[in-house]
């Protein structure tokens, strides 16, 4: 045998013991995954009940939940987290309440400084499905967490909290030239926060950015504020920001109020932007009695509302 | 007294199991169903006291399912609840004028959810009574 025919024994030998080596782990790690996926499933099976019964029983013994440690502490975690997205009321209380006695609130606030991301969005998630109380700083904070996904996972979870106080936190977001969030998320935030945040929400149309200006009035517009037509008004006779003004009358077009058919008559005829004074006039004739001559008046707005209301409510599935 | 059954129709197995955990715990027979097909085909054959139903699920959806159980001649006197996450109000009136007794949006109470199927039930119950003496 040659030297060169050696060489090649060789190479072929530790090419063939590679592969075999890969194919090896490959198949280990796909059993070994499939045999974790199925324990934890096998434990979500057994611990789901238990979680349950909580919310069956008058007085439920909440320390049976407290020693548990592990996989199965983290999966008790899990599990009662996805329910309270799914409950409201006292029963979604009792299920925050014990989050809150296994620690798990007080391990989410000190996991917000951690070095990793995933641990960091997965604690912003946590506080904010829970609304847990005195949660709203720590929210606003990793609003600017220099990872994007927790940006974004602090945002729709602040969103839930429906904490009038997360209006300015939120809308600051679109102050900033860099726009850390995408626009839509803020909205739906704002939008989550509810009735409460109307009045905010109203102080900020005079925002120096035209960026929040326009966003408080899109998200007034979708929550039907009566009290902000007024407000609004006056926005929508902006000379400095017609994109404001045109928001700001598809916003009182959306509010079905006392007072909105005559504020948009008003604007129709007074506004100074055309597109305002159109917008306002389709506005007007849609409210309109049908024509005797059987002309219909046009739906196609109620249709867009309809379509941007889905966008802003879908929410938790 | 006879047994009240409910057959619950969601592709959330969570919801599933709670709702079933606390209408259980009320003395009902529960019968869970994934999605909108196998729902109809339970509500058929079981003839429940109170069908709690799920809008968007695979195969067939609530809504539509509920059409069908007020198209049928054998189903329609059935009370019938949408649990769903649809909250604005054009779906809480689609849901209506579709034939639901009654909606209630996610996230939801399972005690106000249990009060409302008991409220179901005993309507069901009197307009029974009221056929049944009216009848000569």
């Amino acid at each position: 045998m040659s030297n060169f025919d050696l060489i090649l024994l060789l190479t072929l030998v530790v090419l063939v013991g590679t592969l075999l080596a890969v194919i090896g782990v490959t198949v280990f790690h796909h059993f070994w995954t499939r045999r974790r996926i199925q324990q934890r499933a096998a434990l979500a099976e057994e611990i789901r009940p238990q979680l349950m019964t909580l919310l069956l029983e008058d007085e439920p013994d909440l320390s049976l939940f407290e020693t548990e440690q592990g996989l199965r502490s983290r999966m008790i975690d899990d599990l009662a987290e996805a329910l309270i997205g799914k409950l409201r009321g006292a029963d979604r209380e009792r299920l925050v309440h014990l989050l809150d006695r296994r620690g798990a609130l007080e391990r989410a606030r000190l996991q917000l400084s951690s070095r990793r991301a995933p641990v960091r969005a997965r604690a912003v998630q946590l506080l904010g499905s829970t609304g847990a109380p005195g949660a709203l700083p720590f929210l606003a904070s990793s609003l600017h967490d220099p990872n994007r996904t927790v940006r974004e996972v602090a945002t729709r979870s602040i969103g839930r909290l429906a904490d009038p106080a997360a209006t300015g936190p939120l809308l600051a977001l679109l102050a900033t030239e860099d726009r850390p969030v995408p626009e839509h998320l803020v909205r739906m935030a704002l939008f989550r926060l509810g009735r409460p945040a109307i009045p905010e929400l109203i102080g900020e149309l005079g925002h120096r950015s035209p960026a929040v200006r326009r966003c408080a009035a899109d998200v007034l517009g979708h929550l039907g504020a009566m009290e902000a037509i007024r407000p609004l008004a006056d926005l929508a006779q902006s000379h400095e920001d017609h994109e404001a003004a045109v928001i700001a009358v598809a916003a009182i077009d959306r509010i079905d109020g006392p007072a909105t058919a005559d504020t948009l008559r008003r604007l129709a005829v007074e506004s100074s932007i055309p597109e305002a004074r159109d917008l306002a006039a389709a506005g007007v004739a849609r409210r309109s009695p049908p024509r005797a001559d059987g002309g219909a008046n046009n739906g196609a707005s109620d249709d867009v509302v309809d379509s941007v209301g889905s966008e802003l409510a879908v929410g938790n599935g | 007294m006879n047994r009240q059954v409910a057959v619950i129709v969601d592709d959330d197995p969570d919801i599933r199991a709670m709702v079933a955990m606390k209408l259980t715990s009320a003395g009902y027979t529960v019968h869970e169903e994934v999605d909108g097909e196998a729902g109809l085909a339970a509500v058929r054959q079981l003839d429940p006291t109170v069908v709690i139903l799920d809008w968007m699920m695979p195969r067939m959806n609530g809504l539509e399912v509920l059409q069908h159980i007020r198209n049928d001649e054998s189903t329609r006197d059935i009370p019938v609840l949408l649990l769903t996450a649809r909250a604005q109000d054009d779906a809480i009136e689609r849901g209506f004028a579709a034939g639901a007794d009654d909606y209630v949006v996610k996230p939801f109470s399972p005690r106000e959810l249990l009060t409302r199927i008991d409220a179901l039930r005993l309507r069901g119950e009197r307009r029974a009574v009221v056929a049944d003496t009216s009848t000569p």
